[in-house]
This record gives structure tokens, sequence and C-alpha cells, in this order.
């Protein structure tokens, strides 16, 4: 039997994901994020872990030197990767948002300026939503606190992640439109996914009962 | 950032002796194969108007390298064979006696992000069969693709055959729009059941309807396969796809290439030109598909030859991943000899590797005049099998060589293999 390579995002994510695979079976034994090593391997069942950073883990995949892994849709969206998308795992359950200051007025897309700036971690997934709405835009990356880009001027609106709105509230930001719901997925590669089919569809099966159980 | 002109441009790849003796072998192989068949190489220009390149490949068009002539009318690389030939088959082989069966060999050239898998420059080798409409016509494709596979000589490989009629046909019974239906089909084809759920329970398919689309992706291996998605339906297009995908396989049996075959009704391939049966080839051993295609009826029609086409393109630079990644060993591209002849014998000498190389011998001069031991490093670091010498007498050489009579002309000879072993 071949080995089964398991790319699992360090971070937020990684507790509540090895315990899915765990009770699925997937995993035997003890893993943690903060481990040195960044390949374990379980002999016994043999799958082998990679610890990635939890925006690579599709990378992975994607080429085939992991077969599963776990990754935030979000993270999909914006990297566009080609992957078999099996399990929504109901996990980082968020929504990628177009927010904009308060004090503008502007409640609903509609109202939108026809250019703006726009300041986010996803550029693809808001270069995309924003062409789809037949609005201009000029996007700003950063890499963190990007609430605070309007709040200083740097740009009229962001996009990014919401869970409960609070940040959001907290910098006297309205969200005006939903680009898309994210939760944590179960990916596979797709050559994996016909070459290993059985077994790879004996994980899906089992990953599919723990996650409708929880 | 400086622009540094030693660069290559993103996307592009140079082939270095031994990986182009690599490809050149692969793709004489697959030239001989496809021969074999009755195939018949075709060459089309390398860039062509855009209107014909893009009525040909929906999909493609953002990926075309575009440009003007001074007419003002837009150019583009071809991104891929099936258009080009195409026009051919509707212009100038119009009226030829039909199956038209063409090969090619060509680089092909799209505009995306590099990453796993693709190159904005890239080899394929294909064929095309025109005029025939039959599963006999799909069957002669897909073997042809599995005996690839097989010449080039990879291991534990299997092609995916799939219809896309199958689930056209059911969501055609439930009236779905166009774009909904696209939406099903891209979410098939990317195997992103998270969505595929989500489009499914928010469409007009029944719950029946939705089964069958669910449990049928999930389908995959022999015959077994069309009995049970049988059961799922009951439209007429997806039964017609189903029966004539059994049709299909029944002649791969007799083609004797049924081992490599799997049904898999998910296969749905992302170009929307194909119209029937639908196939792609992969192995274990690399993260992407190799090989696909599929029948395109429509395709010539839109120039104004309707009639039925299919074929098959296989990526060279995947294959040869693959190849490399099983730890295939290529016959490799080494030079025979290298002819090393002092002042007064080169008439001899030269007579000598003019010979050789009309035996068939591939025979290098030695051109420098240096010390011995540095022709000889030369000679072990390309891997050349032997050093002729022709007049030339050291003490160093009577030492190493063996006196040799080749072509009727008294010489010594350093079997480099030896030397190179002894270091």
């Amino acid at each position: 039997m071949n080995k089964l390579t398991v790319a699992l995002p360090k971070g937020r994510l990684f507790d509540p994901a090895v315990e899915i695979l765990e009770q699925a079976g997937l995993i035997n034994r003890e893993l943690d994020d903060d481990s040195r090593k960044l390949v374990l391997s379980d002999p016994k069942e043999e799958v082998d872990f990679i610890l990635s950073k939890a925006v690579d883990v599709q990378t992975y995949v994607e080429h085939g030197v992991a077969d599963f892994g776990i990754a935030g849709k979000d993270i999909l969206l914006e990297a566009g990767a080609t992957v078999c998308e099996v399990v929504d795992l109901g996990l980082s359950k968020c929504r990628l948002v177009v927010a904009i200051p308060e004090e503008r007025g502007i409640t609903e897309m509609g109202q939108l300026p026809p250019t703006g700036r726009v300041a986010t971690k996803y550029p693809n997934v808001a270069k995309k939503f924003f062409k789809e709405q037949g609005i201009q835009i000029e996007v700003v990356k950063l890499n963190g606190s990007i609430e605070l880009a309007p709040l200083i001027g740097l740009t009229d609106m962001i996009v990014d992640i919401t869970s409960t709105g609070t940040t959001l509230r907290e910098n006297n930001l309205v969200e005006v439109a939903e680009i898309a719901k994210s939760s944590a997925r179960l990916i596979v590669n797709r050559v994996s996914y016909k070459a290993s089919h059985q077994r790879i569809k004996g994980v899906i099966e089992r990953v599919k009962e723990v996650v409708g159980s929880n | 950032m400086t622009f540094d002109k030693l660069q290559r441009p993103e996307g592009t790849k140079d082939y270095l002796p031994q990986m182009a003796a690599k490809k050149r072998e692969l793709e004489n192989k697959l030239n001989q194969l496809f021969m074999r068949w009755g195939y018949q190489e075709i060459i089309t220009p390398t860039f062509e108007f855009y209107d014909l390149l893009s009525a040909g490949t929906e999909g493609l068009q953002a990926k075309m390298y575009k440009f003007f002539n001074r007419k003002g009318e837009i150019l583009a690389l071809r991104p891929e064979m099936t258009a080009p030939i195409a026009r051919i088959a509707a212009t100038e082989l119009r009226g030829r006696s039909l199956p038209l069966r063409l090969c090619y060999q060509s680089n092909v050239f799209r505009y995306e992000t590099p990453r796993a898998g693709r190159k904005r420059e890239f080899y394929q080798a294909g064929i095309e069969l025109l005029g025939i409409e039959t599963p006999l016509g799909d069957a002669e494709v897909i073997a042809v693709a599995a005996e690839s596979l097989l010449a080039s000589g990879l291991n534990n490989f299997k092609i995916d055959i799939g219809d896309v009629d199958y689930f056209g046909g059911i969501m055609k019974a439930a009236k779905m729009d166009q774009r909904s239906q696209a939406e099903v089909r891209q979410a098939l084809s990317n195997k992103n059941f998270v969505k595929l759920e989500e489009l499914l329970a928010d469409s007009e398919l029944n719950s029946q309807q939705q089964e069958a689309i669910l449990t049928a992706q999930n389908l995959r291996g022999g015959l077994e396969v069309i009995d049970e998605a049988k059961q799922l339906v009951n439209n007429q297009e997806s039964l017609e796809a189903l029966i004539n995908l059994e049709e299909v396989y029944h002649d791969l049996e007799l083609l004797g290439v049924s081992e490599y075959i799997c049904l898999d009704l998910s296969v749905v391939r992302s170009f929307d030109y194909y119209t029937g049966i639908v196939f792609e080839g992969y192995t274990k051993d690399l993260g992407y598909t190799i090989c696909g295609g599929g029948r395109y009826d429509k395709l010539v029609e839109k120039f104004d030859y309707p009639i039925p086409a299919t074929g098959f393109a296989l990526g060279i630079d995947r294959l040869l991943l693959s190849l490399d990644n099983q730890g295939y060993q290529f016959e490799g591209s080494s030079v025979d000899t290298l002819l090393l002849s002092s002042r007064e014998q080169k008439a001899n000498g030269f007579n000598l590797a003019k010979k050789l190389r009309q035996a068939g011998e591939s025979v290098e001069l030695e051109i420098y005049d240096r010390k011995l031991e540095k022709t000889i490093d030369y000679a072990v670091e390309k891997n050349i099998n032997r050093l002729l010498i022709v007049g030339v007498e050291e003490e160093s050489i009577a030492k190493s060589s063996t006196i040799k009579e080749v072509s009727g002309l008294e010489v010594r000879e350093i079997k480099l293999k030896e030397v190179a072993e002894n270091e």
C-alpha cells in the first residue's frame, strides 16, 4: 500500500483539524504544531504529515506532494488552486465581505463609487468580485490590520473576512456586500483521488461521518 | 527591480542536451506509434488569427498571447492544436475521403500563472480523427492514447473515460438553464463536492436527479459502473450516453487496452467544446494529468464543414516528468568516439572518422591541441565511449591504450568507461 501524505495547517485551525482527523482514524499519534520537525510519520498507519503554513497547504496538494490537506475556503478562493474540495469541515466559519466606513453612508453595492481603492489580503478574490459587479477598483495588498486602511485614508474600503463582525464594528466599518462564505475544507489532489480512490474514498466517508455527528 | 536579460521569461524552459535527447527520443517513439495507426503528421503556423483560435477554444481567450500585424489584424500564438487542425480540415483538406487521421508534435502557448504542471510554452503530441461519429472512433483514439503511454515506457498509468452527455442529459431533463449547467459541470470537473452539493440543492433538479448526479460522480471501475448508472436515470440522453460508453469499452477490450481503462462518469474536462466521450490519463507518480481528449462534434462545423471529430493531446513535459519520477532509463545521446590525430596523420584520421560515421557511429574530432590527460578529462565529462588516437606516440599513451585496427588503419584505443571507473 502506498503511503498517504497529509498537509496540516499550522496555527488556529490546527487543533480542531487534528481532532477531526483523529476521530476519523487518520491520525494515530501525538501531533504538535510547535514541532520543529515539519514532516512527521506514522509508520503503523503509513501516513506522513506535513506541517505547513495555512496559506501553503493547497500548494502541496496541487503539486501532489501531499494527497490530502485542510485549508480555509478563503485561501482556496484566493489561490485559485486546482484541487478536489471534498468535505466542508464546518471549522473556522467566516464570511468574505466588502466593508466601508460608516460615515460614508453607503449600505449597498449599488451606491459604491464607480472607481475606488480597496485594501485586502485577498487581491484576487477582490478583483474578481468587483469585476463581476462592473466596478473598477485599485487593490492595495496588505498583510494584516486591513481595517486600518480606510480609517487613515489609504483606501476607500476593504475586503476581508469577518466572523462575528466585532472587529468591523469597533473600527466603524459597515458591511455592504458578502463575497463568499468560508470554512475549512478537506482537499484532495486530483490524481490521488483517482489513483488511490478506494482508500481516499474511505477517509472522506469517515471524515463526513465525524463532521456530521459533531 | 533591475531587468536581467540573461533570465528566461517566466513559464519557459531550456532543454539542455541530456533533456533534449530524452524529449527527442520520446517524440520519435510517439510519432512512430501514431504513424503505425495510420496518422499523418501535420505542421501548422505557430501564430494564427485570434478569431480562428478563439472560435475553437472558449475559455482560453484570456490566456492567448495576442499581437497585431501591420494591417491591424489580431494574431495569437496557438494555445492548442485542435482549432488549427479543424481549420485545415474545413479548408485545405475539405472534400478528401474521410476519415482524416492527422497527428502533430507542437509547442503551444498559454499566458497563465506558472504553477503545478503549467508552463507558458509547452510541448504537445496528439492526434485528431475527423469524420467518424461511431464509438469505434472514440475507442481508436483512446487506444492510441493508451499505447502512447505504454510505448513511452510509463508504468502504472490509467485512462479515465466519461461521457459529458450523461450529466448533461439529467440537467436538460430538469430544464436547468445554461449557466447553472455550466456551474455544475465546473464543480464536477474540479471535483468540488462542497460546491456541487450546494448547487444541486438550489437547483430545479428533483431529489432523484440530484441523487443520480451525486452517486454517479462517485462511481469508478469497469462495466459495473454503467449498470449502476443506468439504474439512476430515466432520460433518453443519459441512457444513450451510457450505451455509447459501454460500446466504447467493449471496443477497447477488443483492441486489447481495457486493462488501462477506468470508467469514471465525473470526467468532464474543462474545455466546453467536448460533446460526448471525454478522457484523461494519469499516473500516481505525477500530481496532475498527463493527457486528455475527447469528442468535439460541433467544432469543425463552426468553420462551415459539419463533420464529427475526436482526438487527444499529451503533454510532453508532463510525460517526461512522470518517466523521470518512475526512474525510467532513456537511451541517452552519448557520443561514441573522440578522434585525436597527429598533424602528420590528419588525412588518415579524417578519413577514418568519415568511414566510422558512414557506418553509423558518432565521431567527434579533437580540435584543441592539448595534453592527452586534458583530452581524456573532456571526453570522460562528456560521457564519450572511447578515444581513438592516430599517429600520436607518447609514453603515457602507450601505457593506457591498446593497439587496434579500425577500418584498415592501425590506431590506439582508450576505453573511457574504464578510465572513468578507475578514477
